[in-house]
């Protein structure tokens, strides 16, 4: 029998819902932006945020099972994000959630949100296969997380201060760039050279940490001191110059995770595994090391309920069901689920 | 019509969250906690014990109470994301309920004006008055946020002298004037008061249900995504 898993994903500014059969095809994937809402502050307001998921979450579950062609009764399971996030927004897709799997009696997963853009690459139509290591590059995270099956994560390498994303954002806003920043950045970027030699945070030796907070400094007082000298500066130029600074370190550290650890595959995810510069720079870098690089579709790599379905697919198939006393956290830490089954050859 | 079908009510408006089984004038059962827990992680364990315990299958419900307000933005939210998804597995009707209200009919053995008062933060309660004569309560203001500091000129300005003050901040507002205050058994909102109250109180489509917050969101954004 198909395990049709209805999944809800609320962890921002985006109510998300989807129908994936066997954690392969995704039969809908409606995705509820609040960014106009959020816009004219400058950023996500959770009240607001909040307030919208409960407005709305009703209606996308609609749009999910109709295009699906499906109805609730159709529905074998319900997996919903609970953590980490803003947990006001968490809190509403959880509790909806619930209250779906209860009255229909049908088990419930609680997915973390980063193990769900991690799975987002296993919706291609060639998943990548094991063992793997993965950027999670995202507004709120840069982790380098080593699989060696499902439900197993080993956390190789994040970021000590900003996440990559959130630098994109800030650098952005100091560009003058709309909300959300990270996008506009990047098309920006494209129609400049990177010719700043901005600086690259190798960190000490061996390490797969990043940090960016001394590359955004580096930024602000190249334009600050521009202005001080009455130079005309090329915002272009200087997103390029900022984002293949950017660039080049996340590159650089995922290949040194794959030939540290002897993986031969490496996936991206997150949202700003969207950017088509940082995909090209990966894919060279995957191709001269002779690595196999998967990439989700551009639409599953920013927040999305498909890639929370394909993850619960596989907690499902382990038995790996939430209890009733499931809760929303704003800090979560990505643990596995599988089963250890003795085996610590990594 | 109408007979021996059962309802789900819950509150999760206030510290103290409340779920009940009513039956047309009988609470089949009913449970209350707080001591500040997660409503969130507690709310379906009880909701599922209360059913147990009134011998009732979830599918066999009605309608669902569910209170929208006043109360904790969080709070509000938990009870109604919850009845919505349960509501519409179930394809049942919610009814609406203020905590206000709820409060109010708690004390309508007072003959006379009744204040229930919520602590709703910023220095303000969220409040409302009604008017108790002899089992009829009257609604005499919409649910509101009054500051604490002019509590007693609200009153004033409504002809309301003596009053029984209700509610979580019943004690904190009886510092403020020669208010009565209802006794510790019936300041907390309780399910099976909602829903023994359920049949004169609107139905809605769950999808349409929203909290009734009173105040608008502050909007100050995040700083950092997720
Ligand atoms: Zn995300």
């Amino acid at each position: 029998m198909s395990e049709i898993i209805l999944s809800i994903e609320t962890s921002c500014d985006e109510t998300s819902v989807a129908v994936v059969v066997d954690g392969r095809e995704v039969l809908s994937n409606i995705i509820a932006s609040q960014v106009d809402v959020h816009q004219v502050f400058g950023g996500v307001v959770p009240e607001i945020a909040s307030r919208e998921h409960l407005g709305h979450i009703s209606f996308v579950v609609d749009q999910a099972l109709t295009a699906a062609r499906l109805s609730l009764s159709d529905i074998t399971a319900v997996a919903v994000t609970h953590g980490p996030g803003l947990v006001g927004s968490l809190l509403v897709g959880l509790c909806y959630a619930k209250g779906v799997a209860y009255g229909r009696r049908l088990p419930l997963f609680g997915v973390h949100h980063l193990e769900g853009h991690l799975y987002a690459n296993f919706l291609l139509p060639t998943p990548p296969t094991f063992p793997l290591v993965c950027l999670v590059v995202s507004g709120g995270h840069t982790d380098i997380i080593y699989m060696e099956r499902h439900g197993h994560f080993r956390l190789l390498g994040r970021t000590r201060d900003d996440a990559a994303g959130e630098a994109f954002d800030k650098i952005a806003r100091v560009l003058n760039l709309p909300y959300p920043g990270g996008p506009h950045l990047e098309r920006l970027a494209a129609t400049g050279a990177p010719t700043i030699p901005f600086p690259r945070a190798r960190l000490e030796m061996g390490s797969l940490d990043f940090s960016f907070s001394g590359l955004k400094s580096a930024v602000l007082n190249h334009i600050h001191n521009s202005q001080q000298r009455g130079e005309e500066l090329s915002p272009a130029v200087v997103a390029a110059s900022f984002q293949a600074a950017v660039i080049e370190v996340l590159v650089e550290k995922l290949i040194e995770a794959a030939l540290t650890t002897g993986v031969r595959n490496l996936c991206l995810a997150g949202g700003v595994s969207a950017n088509r510069a940082l995909r090209s720079a990966m894919a060279e870098g995957a191709g001269e090391n002779n690595l196999r690089l998967f990439l989700p579709d551009l639409g599953l790599c920013t927040d999305n309920a498909a890639m929370i379905g394909a993850a619960a697919y596989y907690r499902l198939r382990s038995g790996a069901t939430a209890d009733f006393h499931l809760n929303a956290h704003a800090v979560l830490p990505l643990t596995s689920w599988a089963v250890d089954n003795g085996d610590n050859s990594s | 019509m109408g007979e021996n079908l059962p309802i789900l009510s819950i509150t999760t408006a206030t510290p103290v969250a409340s779920l009940a089984v009513v039956q047309e004038t009988l609470v089949l059962s009913e449970i209350s906690f707080g001591g500040g827990r997660s409503h969130a992680s507690l709310l379906l364990p009880a909701v599922d014990f209360v059913l147990h315990q009134a011998l009732v299958e979830r599918e066999v419900l009605t309608a669902i109470v569910v209170c929208n307000g006043p109360g904790s933005f969080t709070g509000l939210r938990i009870g109604l994301s919850f009845a919505k998804g349960l509501a519409e597995s179930l394809g049942v009707s919610l009814i609406l309920a203020s905590s206000l209200f709820g409060l109010a009919v708690q004390c309508e053995l007072y003959a006379g004006y009744i204040v229930p008062l919520l602590d709703a933060r910023r220095d303000e309660y969220y409040a409302a008055v009604f008017k108790s004569d002899r089992g009829s309560l009257t609604r005499l203001t919409d649910d509101l946020a009054v500051k604490k500091s002019e509590l007693r000129q609200w009153l004033q300005r409504l002809g309301v002298e003596e009053c029984l003050v209700t509610g979580d901040a019943a004690d904190d507002a009886s510092r403020r004037g020669p208010y009565l205050v209802a006794p510790m058994s019936v300041r907390a909102p309780r399910a099976g008061v909602f829903g023994l109250l359920a049949r004169t109180l609107p139905t809605i489509d769950p999808r349409y249900a929203r909290p009734n917050y009173i105040r608008s969101a502050s909007a100050e954004p995040k700083q950092g995504r997720v």
